[in-house]
């Protein structure tokens, strides 16, 4: 008797796998850094510092930016172009906002005195950890890019499908990473 | 017809045609970006083999030292120029040799050498796929772990020389560019090189380890895996657990180097100033550091296991003793390498509990490597054991294995490690239990699987020689240091002649120097037979060592997509060896019973696995074989209805 077709079937289409083995292992590295940050926490000498409000409303952008790409893969379920058009701009757009509020974010924690280098370890920390997130988010803008270039030619179809799915996922992620790292990084600060 | 997260199974069975169809190859697409597993896994072979050879020349001069501090070698002045003024080492090129020596032999040679070559050779080939999932990810894979060996060795050639602080890069000598010349910029470059590293093994460990759960072959459930893939497997795993955190390690070192931050500095003073940076932890550092380097010696023991699981059950033609203890070995050895890491903390004062708890998880590890032996020694008794070059490499493995590993109980044990750390028994433990013992499983497995890679024979007898002279050699370099250990003599002092406690072991050291040496010569052999084979060896049969496992199914000259029609599928498991009753003495995976009743002669020089493989008309196989990369589909516009899927 032969085998049956399902016994090898993945449940998960690979290029999907990789892109959540992917993101398992930035987990890791982050994982890793915060942990690094409650190690130190503990110690002596460890200052808290107020994180600006810019930071905040950066981080209802970026949430806003999941609900719109959202909106656009809806779009694209309905088979509707310009939804996935405009859906896209809008995400692309506040992600763009979301790395320009980080700049002015930092900008005024430098106007306040907090520098990277120096012993205050919260600041040098939160530096970090924006400044890499910011890093990964540009590489999803260049993704969301990609598909937004995409959508103006109308070349987001069924066939694209999978792209599509692993672009949003990963635009997600890097929300739910940040909303991660600022909560972190807030409480931290409270007390 | 049957449908797949949307795409029809024929679209896919497109996708897998055009996977394995030949393009028009020019040498760049072909050497060079190449996508194709085995020629990436030459490359992985290479680039580790090269570099592992410039890795134990470096320790061929800093030996020279450690035997005749006081002896002035012209020759040295030649090639290293202003570091051997007058022909003796300069000590701060000392503390940089012995540094790359320690990072290109665990990283680039048994990390990125050994994983990536087998890895990438065994995963596609014995679980009968096309290749790996993402075979473009896989180029990419080899491309940073490379422009990592590039960077690596180019600090060599910086004014202030490479990195010095020791392979673990502790702060602060490695965070402070005014410590040491070696912390100046061939530091920058040291942690450049290893996040380029990391990148590419984590690449590679993302897809060996889809490759594995999504690629199998028809039949191939995973207990008919070999363990070669269940170890490359595990390892994947680790590696995507262990890496990241020490790359977030890095990441702030490197921070601490050249931005400014105080991560891991506080209180210090060079030449009587103190410096500004307060309030940080060295040992945040080790911990990071640590959380990876332990399981990075599984990440280097398993894939070595994993080859000598294979080597050894084919070459004494027995079933592997014990297959599924083999498995929850690897299982286990992997679980527990994540909570013993602190065992190298011991003397940075912790507390005792927490000392003991480490103590307690270190010996834990004992279990799962003794089931191993005991499983290799019983594969081994009454088997039809074949000393050929392959297997007397996998027994110099095992061998290593236990003569390396028994020393481990002494340094897992706080109060024992407390007087033996840092000493030269540490240095002897870890040399033969990690270093030579996985060197041997990689050289076992390039001589086993030599055929398969470059479709012809590497030289017996010269094998025979590498192996005597490097078994013996190593033994005589690495035993004696478990002895200077117990005298107390420290690693990575640049001489020995300053105290009598230390200078009393010179004779010895000079010994060690003779022996490491000709073992270091005894590898020009090796060096002579690999190349010399590779263009005018014996050409190989297809399955020249009557092997069981799917590789030695497919072609001896390779197809990019390894086999020329259906993927086989798999009846048994992979270690069907003097089964009774059978013809021969092994039957290899796709052989079916009906086969076998049909009269096919599997075992003749002559025979074709394609005429069984492909009269089969039912090859499920194929459908899972779609890679990450389909051609893409014309596009529709949104507007434009999609063809419906048929039921």
């Amino acid at each position: 008797m032969g085998y049956q077709r399902v016994e090898t079937a993945p449940r998960l289409h690979s290029a999907e796998l990789l892109l959540w083995l992917y993101l398992a292992a930035t987990a890791m590295l982050f994982a890793g850094f915060t942990s690094a940050y409650l190690v130190q926490r503990f110690s002596e000498n460890w200052q808290t510092f107020p994180i600006p409000g810019v930071f905040w409303l950066n981080t209802t952008l970026l949430i806003l930016s999941s609900y719109t790409l959202f909106w656009a893969r809806r779009g694209y379920k309905v088979n509707n172009p310009w939804q996935i058009q405009v859906g896209l701009m809008a995400t692309f757009g506040l992600g763009v906002f979301f790395l320009v509020g980080q700049v002015i974010g930092w900008r005024l924690l430098v106007h306040n005195g907090f520098f990277l280098a120096g012993n205050h370890k919260a600041v040098s920390y939160f530096y970090v950890f924006s400044g890499l997130h910011a890093l990964h988010l540009v590489a999803g803008l260049i993704v969301l890019g990609y598909w937004l270039f995409r959508a103006f030619r109308y070349q987001v179809a069924k066939q694209t499908e999978l792209g599509f799915r692993l672009a949003s996922t990963f635009w997600h992620a890097l929300g739910v990473l940040w909303v991660y790292l600022i909560v972190f990084l807030q409480v931290n600060q409270l007390f | 017809m049957a449908t797949y997260h949307g795409t029809s199974v024929e679209t896919l069975e497109h996708i897998s045609e055009s996977h394995h169809t030949h393009h028009r190859e020019s040498f760049w697409t072909k050497y060079i970006f190449s996508q194709d597993h085995k020629t990436i896994a030459k490359q992985f072979l290479l680039t580790g083999f090269i570099s592992g050879f410039i890795g134990i020349l470096l320790s061929g001069i800093f030996r020279l030292q450690l035997a005749f501090p006081d002896k002035s070698f012209p020759f040295l002045e030649t090639i290293l120029g202003k570091w051997a003024p007058e022909g003796r080492l300069d000590p701060n090129f000392y503390m940089a040799l012995v540094t790359m020596h320690g990072t290109i032999l665990v990283f680039w040679l048994l990390t990125g050498g050994l994983s990536g070559t087998f890895a990438n050779l065994l995963i596609p080939l014995q679980l009968g796929a096309r290749d790996m999932a993402s075979p473009f990810i896989n180029m990419l894979s080899f491309h940073f772990f490379f422009w990592g060996t590039v960077v690596l060795m180019a600090s060599f050639f910086v004014g202030t020389g490479p990195a010095g602080a020791g392979w673990t890069v502790y702060p602060p000598l490695s965070a402070l560019p005014q410590a040491m010349p070696g912390s100046g910029l061939g530091m920058v470059l040291w942690i450049i090189a290893l996040v380029l590293f990391v990148v590419g093994v984590l690449m590679g460990g993302l897809n060996y380890i889809t490759t594995v759960l999504n690629l199998r072959t028809k039949g191939m459930s995973p207990f008919r895996m070999p363990l070669a893939v269940w170890a490359l497997f595990t390892v994947a795993v680790l590696g995507l657990l262990s890496f990241p955190p020490a790359v977030a390690a890095f990441i702030l070192l490197l921070f601490d180097h050249s931005l400014g931050t105080s991560f891991y500095l506080s209180d210090i003073y060079i030449a009587g100033q103190a410096l500004p940076q307060q309030g940080g932890n060295a040992l945040l550092y080790l911990h990071l550091f640590w959380f990876l380097g332990h399981p990075e010696v599984y990440i280097v023991l398993l894939p070595a296991l994993g080859i000598t699981s294979e080597l050894i059950s084919t070459h004494a033609r027995k079933p592997i003793f014990g297959y599924k203890v083999m498995v929850i070995s690897i299982l286990g050895i992997a679980f527990v390498s994540f909570i013993v890491w602190a065992h190298h903390m011991f003397v940075t004062g912790m507390n005792p509990l927490l000392g003991s708890i480490f103590t307690a998880t270190t010996l834990l590890v004992a279990i799962p490597s003794a089931m191993k032996i005991f499983n290799y020694i019983f594969t081994l008794w009454k088997g039809n054991i074949h000393l050929n070059t392959p297997m007397l490499f996998a027994i110099g493995t095992v061998s290593f294995f236990i003569s390396g590993g028994l020393t481990g109980f002494f340094l897992g044990v706080a109060p024992v490690d407390i007087p033996l750390h840092n000493t030269y028994f540490v240095v002897g433990h870890f040399h033969l239990v990690m270093g030579v013992s996985a060197v041997f499983a990689m050289f076992g497995g390039t001589y086993h699987w030599f055929p398969r890679l470059w479709g012809r024979m590497m030289n017996e007898r010269l094998g025979y020689l590498h192996f005597w002279l490097t078994f013996v050699g190593a033994n005589l370099v690495f035993f004696p240091m478990y002895y200077m250990g117990f005298g107390g003599v420290p690693r990575r002092y640049y001489a020995f002649t300053e105290f009598s406690f230390t200078s009393k072991w010179q004779d010895l050291n000079v010994f060690i120097t003779v022996a490491a040496l000709i073992t270091i010569a005894a590898q020009l052999i090796f060096i002579y037979n690999f190349f010399h084979s590779m263009f005018w060896g014996k050409p190989a049969p297809r399955n020249p060592w009557k092997a069981t496992t799917l590789e030695w199914s497919a072609p001896v000259k390779h197809l990019h997509g390894n086999w020329p029609g259906n993927l086989p599928t798999v009846y048994r498991w992979p270690y069907d060896y003097s089964k009774p009753g059978a013809p021969v003495d092994f039957i290899p995976q796709y052989i079916s019973d009906e086969d076998i009743a049909r009269g096919v002669r599997w075992w003749e020089e002559d025979f074709d696995p394609s005429t069984v493989i492909d009269r089969r008309e039912d090859t499920g196989g194929e459908a899972v074989a779609a890679s990450v990369e389909p051609k893409p589909a014309p596009a529709l516009s949104p507007n434009q209805k999609p063809p419906a899927p048929e039921a």
